[in-house]
């Protein structure tokens, strides 16, 4: 039997691909007809790609700068 | 209907990019070690994001991950001599770079480790289960949007954390990711899981749709669902403990 729990604990290594063919059917057949883990992997999935997406802690110019400064006085001491 | 998986450059590309990315790494490195001093910025001005990157995921301050980012690069000068080559420069790095953060957090604020967690229990599965605006970009700006997520990424536990920048934020693969961490692949994977759940339930408090009748209704029947099954899977595993 395949309950949402088994589903949930495989949903992450079948986003990455990272999961075996027989358990990718299993996922997949119980997506297709639960709509809440339907709902949870789509909203999961999409989460990653908005992370990806969203520059998250891009490096200020001004430190990029600050660092190389420091690092060459550092390195010559 | 399942939507395509996570998107990624196509394979055969990321195959070609990565393996250039290596022969620049180790040409640089090889250069550093003959002694031409801007051979070691060049590797500073390519790797500074990735570094701060790291540092800013499990520090969370720009001062505080700048002084990690300084420490990381000294020490990678200093110890170059020590990296074999059996793994990829950019996993080594990162792993120093992890150690630098995680040594900053320590004396900025002790925590509680917490213990690896091997499955998904009901305390982890998901709680929201509102459908999402189509279009995020149509109620918040860019910047909005990475304070949204920065500010989520920062309200996971650590160990959650650290598996969520390394791999979905940094980009790592599973298994780099876990040679940076210095754990397996399993412990990873379940860490990730978590992270991955957690994230998306604090991003949806701010992309969910209003709650209709018919999503209200769908929730109380997964949940009864859920209880129902735990409460199953209970009685059989104490059904089992008694037979045995």
């Amino acid at each position: 039997m395949t309950d949402c729990g088994h589903i949930m604990a495989r949903l992450s290594e079948h986003l990455d691909g990272e999961i075996q063919p027989e358990m990718r059917q299993l996922v997949e057949a119980h997506l297709a007809k639960c709509p809440c883990c339907s709902l949870i992997y789509n909203t999961t999935r999409r989460t990653l790609n908005i992370v990806a997406e969203s520059g998250t802690f891009a490096i200020p110019v001004s430190a990029g700068t600050r660092l190389q400064t420091r690092l060459k006085e550092l390195l010559a001491g | 209907m399942m939507e395509p998986q996570v998107t990624n450059p196509p394979a055969e590309t990321q195959v070609r990019e990565n393996a250039a990315a290596l022969d620049e790494d180790i040409s640089l490195l090889d250069r550093i070690r003959a002694g031409d001093t801007s051979a070691f910025e060049e590797l500073v001005h390519r790797h500074a994001q990735r570094v701060y990157r790291v540092a800013m995921g499990i520090i969370g301050n720009h001062e505080d991950a700048e002084e990690a980012m300084q420490q990381t690069f000294l020490r990678v000068h200093k110890h170059l001599g020590q990296f074999q080559r059996l793994s990829k420069f950019t996993t080594w790095m990162t792993r120093i770079a992890l150690n630098e953060a995680l040594q900053i957090r320590r004396r900025r604020s002790p925590t509680v480790s917490l213990d690896d967690p091997q499955v998904i229990d009901e305390e982890s599965m998901p709680r929201q289960l509102r459908d999402w605006h189509d279009d995020p970009s149509k109620i918040y700006d860019k910047q909005q949007i990475r304070e949204i997520v920065e500010t989520a990424i920062q309200s996971l536990p650590s160990i959650y954390r650290e598996a969520f920048v390394l791999r979905d934020v940094q980009g790592l693969t599973s298994e780099e990711s876990a040679a940076a961490l210095g754990i397996g692949l399993s412990a990873l994977k379940t860490r990730l899981l978590r992270a991955r759940l957690m994230m998306r339930e604090a991003l949806t408090v701010y992309l969910q749709k209003r709650p209709t009748l018919k999503s209200r209704a769908a929730q109380i029947r997964w949940r009864l669902q859920d209880a129902l099954l735990a409460r199953m899977r209970r009685k059989a595993s104490i059904k089992d403990g008694r037979s045995s």
